[in-house]
């Protein structure tokens, strides 16, 4: 009796919480899963007729789709260790404790005081070919003029730089937060023990660390997935469809060509690979920590 | 009342304010998005349903794709088939019709010039083509003599280009030329159409062996080679850039739209404007057509709607007002009736409005008939931004013909 009132009380206390997840969360994947089963009619204007699962074979057909995937995975796979490794490099020095400590801090958290679009168009200026700061600075190095952004080899990874430059020192923060919950007596007990730097870092900051890594490495792949502003701004998916990422396709889909069924289909197939990654993340991570 | 619109939010002011003081009774509420965010808009707006859209801004190449998917309520109610021929050009009404129905009234139309600046010409020592300029006032034969005498071709000015470019050290301080809307289909066409290729096949959607046809392969080629092997135009400029690079002195050959004419004079740029160049080995085509008004089918206020639409597009003040305020070649016939007959119009720059009612009726081209422009425009904007910046032509074209058919195929289920 005593087990299930409790019971009923944690359903009570969780409800708000379930609310919102249901209608913010479950519902939107539930109309989008069902709207990838619609499409326009030619026949008949305004009107949506159901092709089961028409969309996704039309778009399992289509090369651009395979190249978007590829584009897609290829970002993640450079963007979100990187982006982790230097959050978690700044979050070492932002948490070291010596004269001047304060004004390093400051220039770490500059970038995030710049909207993702301002930091593009900012960024997209200092890249320009013709007369960009980046030419001039490599051009003084001896170095020629570089296409940066309307060249296929360089544009996806100048991407990549901008929104590490951008991203990097937010997740620096809750990983900060996390370094800063380690008891110092720790490290002063390895000091005293005869631990060096990289044996404390590997043996007391990593293992405690781990949650928020994993909140920030989870976090971040879902983020990066989904990036889009830089696409949309700087290179509208080109040259020849090398930052045409997934999420960038469906919104082209739907809102520049107006067909919503394949661009939920698309947001679908994103959702899948978004949680296979998270799911094979975990997995990575609740191995080690069985271990 | 909201009217989804573009750009020239201060010229549709002055139409509003002009229709407001005709009828106290409607107000009007601009909803104004940059240009290349105007489309998108309409799309998630009209996707929505939303009710507070009364009338919309319809680039005419897109009467037959809002009409199919419904966004268009038609304007025959409104609109007599005689009073339509007799109130706008041939080739402007019927672009706004779909299926027999009238879905969107011509607001104005649009032709292509070259502009020359004549100090950089000067500069260069190279005679520039015979145009309109500040020096003479002309009549509508002496302009007809010469489009059809003295336009240049494109090779000629790839020649004058290359000796008009200037660079020192690696960077180039004047390009000898420019095109005003960049990669844009509206803009490139005429390439193709100069050499008697289209972009789709008579059905509207086909795309392989026309958007790649050998006509289009040699337009693409020399498109490309503008940038990489001439480099006489310059590389990562927008469309929203371009203009001002010729009115800052930067470009001394600039191919782009008549409502340049007054920006340029009035950035003070001594320049000419001359017919629009072809291929030698082809023949002169021009871009035409430019937006319609429509009524969206969820508007609660469609008579109100429509008392606008004649307003503007078919009464002699709205139509004079806007003529005015945006500068762009009519479609009201009625219009171009008091241009020829008015003075000002033979004198610089006014006159080039002549020489647009000469292309308009000799070498102008409208844009290919389909329900997937949207696909066809961006996917000809990505492919030429591609060849643009160094990607192998005949690869872009084959690539971009391919993806086409995969969308048109949608369209023939």
């Amino acid at each position: 009796m005593t087990y299930r009132r409790s019971a009923w009380i944690a359903y009570l206390l969780l409800a708000p919480a379930l609310v919102c997840l249901a209608v913010f969360r479950l519902w939107p994947i539930a109309t989008t899963l069902l709207g990838s089963l619609y499409s326009q009619s030619i026949m008949q204007a305004g009107k949506d007729v159901f092709v089961g699962l028409n969309n996704y074979t039309q778009l399992f057909r289509d090369p651009i789709f395979w190249q978007s995937l590829w584009v897609t995975i290829k970002l993640n796979l450079v963007i979100n260790p990187l982006q982790v490794f230097i959050a978690l490099l700044l979050a070492i020095m932002a948490n070291q404790r010596f004269r001047g400590t304060g004004f390093y801090r400051l220039l770490f958290f500059i970038p995030l005081g710049v909207s993702v679009p301002i930091a593009s168009i900012l960024w997209r200026i200092m890249l320009d070919p013709n007369s960009g700061l980046a030419n001039s600075l490599i051009n003084l190095a001896g170095i020629p003029s570089q296409p940066f952004l309307i060249s296929k080899d360089q544009a996806l990874w100048c991407i990549v730089a901008i929104a590490t430059w951008k991203g990097a020192s937010f997740w620096m923060i809750f990983l900060w937060a996390g370094l800063q919950d380690i008891p110092r007596q720790l490290y002063e007990a390895a000091r005293i023990d005869g631990a060096g730097g990289i044996s404390r870092f590997f043996r007391i900051t990593f293992p405690l660390l781990r949650r928020p890594l994993l909140f920030v490495l989870i976090t971040d792949t879902a983020v990066n997935f989904l990036l889009f502003v830089p696409m949309f701004l700087l290179t509208r998916g080109g040259p020849s469809y090398s930052t045409n990422v997934l999420m960038y396709e469906a919104y082209k889909s739907g809102f520049v060509y107006g067909d919503m069924g394949r661009a939920l289909a698309l947001v679908m197939v994103l959702l899948v690979l978004v949680i296979a990654t998270v799911a094979m993340q975990f997995r990575l991570f609740s191995q080690e920590e069985a271990n | 009342m909201t009217l989804s619109d573009n750009t020239w939010p201060a010229n549709v002011k002055k139409a509003v304010a002009a229709f407001e003081a005709q009828n106290p009774d409607i107000k009007i509420q601009l909803d104004t998005y940059p240009f290349r965010d105007l489309f998108e808009t309409i799309e998630v707006r009209m996707k929505a349903q939303d009710k507070d859209v009364d009338l919309i801004s319809v680039d005419v190449p897109l009467v037959a794709s809002y009409s199919v998917r419904g966004y268009l309520a038609p304007l025959d109610a409104y609109f007599s088939r005689d009073q339509i021929e007799k109130t706008w050009i041939k080739a402007s009404w019927q672009a706004g019709m779909y299926n027999g129905h009238f879905m969107a009234a011509p607001q104005n139309t649009s032709t292509q010039f070259m502009f020359i600046n004549r100090k950089l010409f000067r500069d260069a020592g190279i005679e520039p083509p015979k145009g309109l300029t500040g020096d003479q006032t002309v009549t509508y034969d002496q302009v007809a003599q010469i489009a059809a005498n003295d336009r240049w071709t494109w090779e000629q000015v790839v020649d004058a280009a290359k000796k008009l470019t200037k660079t020192e050290n690696g960077r180039t301080d004047v390009w000898g030329f420019a095109f005003d809307q960049v990669s844009r289909l509206y803009q490139l066409q005429c390439l193709g159409d100069s050499l008697g290729a289209t972009l789709v096949g008579p059905d509207g959607l086909t795309a392989q062996g026309y958007f790649n046809s050998p006509g289009w392969l040699k337009a693409a080629q020399w498109y490309g080679d503008l940038f990489n092997k001439w480099k006489v135009s310059p590389k990562n400029v927008t469309p929203d850039e371009s203009p001002s690079l010729f009115s800052g002195g930067k470009v001394a050959i600039f191919v782009g739209g008549e409502w340049n004419v007054g920006r340029f004079k009035e950035a003070g740029v001594d320049f000419e404007v001359a017919p629009i160049p072809y291929f030698k080995e082809g023949k002169p085509a021009s871009g035409t057509g430019s937006w319609h008004v429509g009524i969206s089918k969820n508007s609660q206020h469609q008579a109100e709607a429509a008392k606008f639409i004649q307003f503007l597009c078919a009464s002699d003040a709205g139509a004079t007002v806007w003529f005015e305020a945006q500068g762009q070649s009519p479609a009201m016939i009625a219009l171009w009736s008091k241009i020829s007959a008015d003075p000002k119009f033979h004198a610089f720059p006014d006159d080039a409005y002549l020489l647009g009612d000469y292309e308009a009726q000799h070498t102008a081209v409208p844009r290919p008939l389909t329900p997937a422009y949207l696909q066809l425009e961006d996917i000809f904007a990505s492919t030429y931004e591609d060849i643009r910046n160094g990607v192998d032509p005949k690869e872009a074209l084959d690539g971009a013909a391919q993806r086409l058919d995969v969308f048109f195929a949608q369209f023939k289920r």
